[in-house]
């Protein structure tokens, strides 16, 4: 029993020797194991390499694979990330419902109609506005601050460009002037927007309409320099006008309107969206009395 | 003959990869460990899988479908539980038996199932008949029974040592030692009386 275990533990260690390559230990003087152990030497003589071009092909094609599977890995990840935060009905709900009312808001404030709503600055077709028919308005009360309007016949063109463009023009003068006085108007330039904005030229050009005609009657002629204005920033432009017309002549007491003039467009974007800003109207009243012979034109003055 | 041994993780290795090695390639990339643990282990699979069917074609087949079970799993394999050698073999082993089973096939080389040296046009007389005799001990091989035919597969075929058998086949290592030198004196016997035959004729 121990002779037979000898031999297969001494028949392991052969096989190990020629496994390695190394000649096995002399004989034995034991036919049985020799032949048995001869008989090893063809059971090693079976064995076959595989073929280099099988062995280089798997290994290319499974390194490819394993590649392929890095990479859905790595999406894998990133969809669980997007399913972790989307996954959940509750805050996907609130991501959505940000996202419209967002949404919803940038569309109504891009449509210019978040400036309609109740104590907004009316930017168009205000109280007081010149109406189409040219019209007058009542005057504002006195030391009430006068609201722009949109010139005659350029009313459509204007609130095209308010609804695009968020540069906006108040205009603020007293409503009731004596005659030969000087009448101040202060022009409030108003960036409403999310972006800056820039005002050109600027002065802009200032005129002095007759309501009762529409005719002209005197002009401030504009600058020959721009505005910048960030967001939400406004700038003041006071204008003096000593009551007289291109002529130097004192004008007759009635209504009059100022219209502004001057382009808008955005800092960043250049001048692809220029629009005319608000040609507003602020009227005011001359008031009957004596002519001033004295008055003159200091309407440059505060540029 | 070329000795490239499928080393695992016994002391008596002989051959390139100890496990030292393969945990190297563990700080690696895992392309890259896998890469390696790929060089040093497919000749010992594909020998231990041809050893087994008798066909290179099909043991081809085989050895491919190991690797890439072993690549599904690259991840969950504990180097710290098995060697990759003997990870490796065991899903041989498993991948043999599974492709047995699905072909409804004994695991005997029956005699119309020729191996693929037949087709190899031999010039010689001697050629033929080397391959008849290669044949008939593939043929003796198979009726052992299937742990015999595994140790002598394992052993002949993937040249791993007697403790690397003894893992991958779960049993213990004397009992690797006994049953080779028994199943190699029994295929002997078996062939002994093939041979025989052939010389009576």
């Amino acid at each position: 029993m121990s002779g037979r275990s000898s031999d297969e533990r001494l028949f392991s260690e052969d096989v190990e020797r020629l496994l390695s390559g190394e000649e096995t230990l002399p004989s034995r003087a034991d036919s049985d194991y020799d032949e048995t152990l001869r008989f090893a030497r063809r059971l090693l003589a079976l064995r076959e390499e595989p073929r280099p071009e099988f062995a280089s092909t798997l290994r290319q094609r499974l390194l490819t694979g394993m590649a392929e599977q890095d990479l859905a890995a790595s999406q894998q990840d990133t969809r669980s990330w997007f399913s972790r935060i989307f996954g959940q009905p509750g805050l996907r709900m609130a991501m959505v419902s940000t996202f419209v009312v967002i949404a919803a808001v940038g569309l109504l404030w891009r449509a210019g109609l978040l400036s309609m709503l109740p104590g907004q600055p009316a930017a168009s077709a205000p109280a007081g506005a010149v109406s189409d028919n040219g019209m007058m308005p009542p005057a504002p009360a006195a030391g009430e601050p006068a609201t722009l309007m949109a010139t005659q016949g350029e009313a459509d063109a204007s609130a095209a460009a308010r609804s695009t463009l968020p540069l906006s023009v108040q205009g603020y003068v007293a409503p009731t002037n004596s005659y030969g006085d000087r009448v101040v108007v202060s022009l409030v330039f108003s960036n409403s927007g999310t972006e800056g904005m820039m005002l050109s030229p600027f002065p802009p050009e200032v005129s002095i309409r007759d309501v009762a005609n529409d005719q002209l009657v005197y002009a401030f002629a504009a600058g020959s320099s721009q505005l910048a204005l960030s967001s939400m920033e406004s700038a003041t432009y006071d204008i003096s006008w000593d009551q007289k017309d291109f002529d130097g002549a004192q004008v007759l007491p009635g209504t009059y309107a100022v219209d502004v003039w001057a382009m808008q467009s955005r800092l960043e974007k250049g001048f692809a969206g220029e629009s005319p800003v608000t040609q507003g109207v602020v009227a005011f009243e001359v008031l009957p009395g004596a002519v001033d012979e004295q008055a003159t034109d200091t309407g440059n003055k505060n540029r | 003959m070329a000795e490239a041994m499928v080393a695992g993780d016994g002391p008596q290795s002989g051959g390139p990869v100890s496990g030292e090695g393969t945990r190297s390639g563990l700080a690696g990339s895992r392309r890259e460990a896998f890469a390696e643990m790929y060089d040093t282990c497919m000749p010992g699979v594909y020998r231990y899988i041809n050893y087994r069917v008798g066909n290179a074609s099909l043991a081809e087949d085989l050895t491919a479908d190991v690797f890439e079970k072993a690549l599904r799993h690259f991840d969950s394999f504990d180097r710290a539980k098995a060697a990759p050698s003997t990870w490796l073999m065991t899903i041989a082993r498993n991948t043999i038996t599974d492709h047995f089973r699905k072909e409804s096939r004994v695991q005997v080389i029956r005699e119309e199932d020729a191996p693929e040296e037949v087709s190899e046009e031999p010039e010689t007389v001697d050629e033929i008949a080397k391959l008849e005799e290669t044949h008939q001990l593939r043929l003796c091989l198979a009726g052992l029974p299937q742990l015999d035919q595994d140790i002598i597969s394992l052993k002949f075929g993937a040249g791993m040592n007697n403790r690397e058998i003894a893992r991958a086949l779960k049993v213990s290592e004397s009992n690797v030692g006994t049953r080779l030198y028994r199943a190699v004196r029994r295929l002997r016997e078996s062939f002994k009386g093939w041979e025989d035959n052939v010389r009576a004729k």
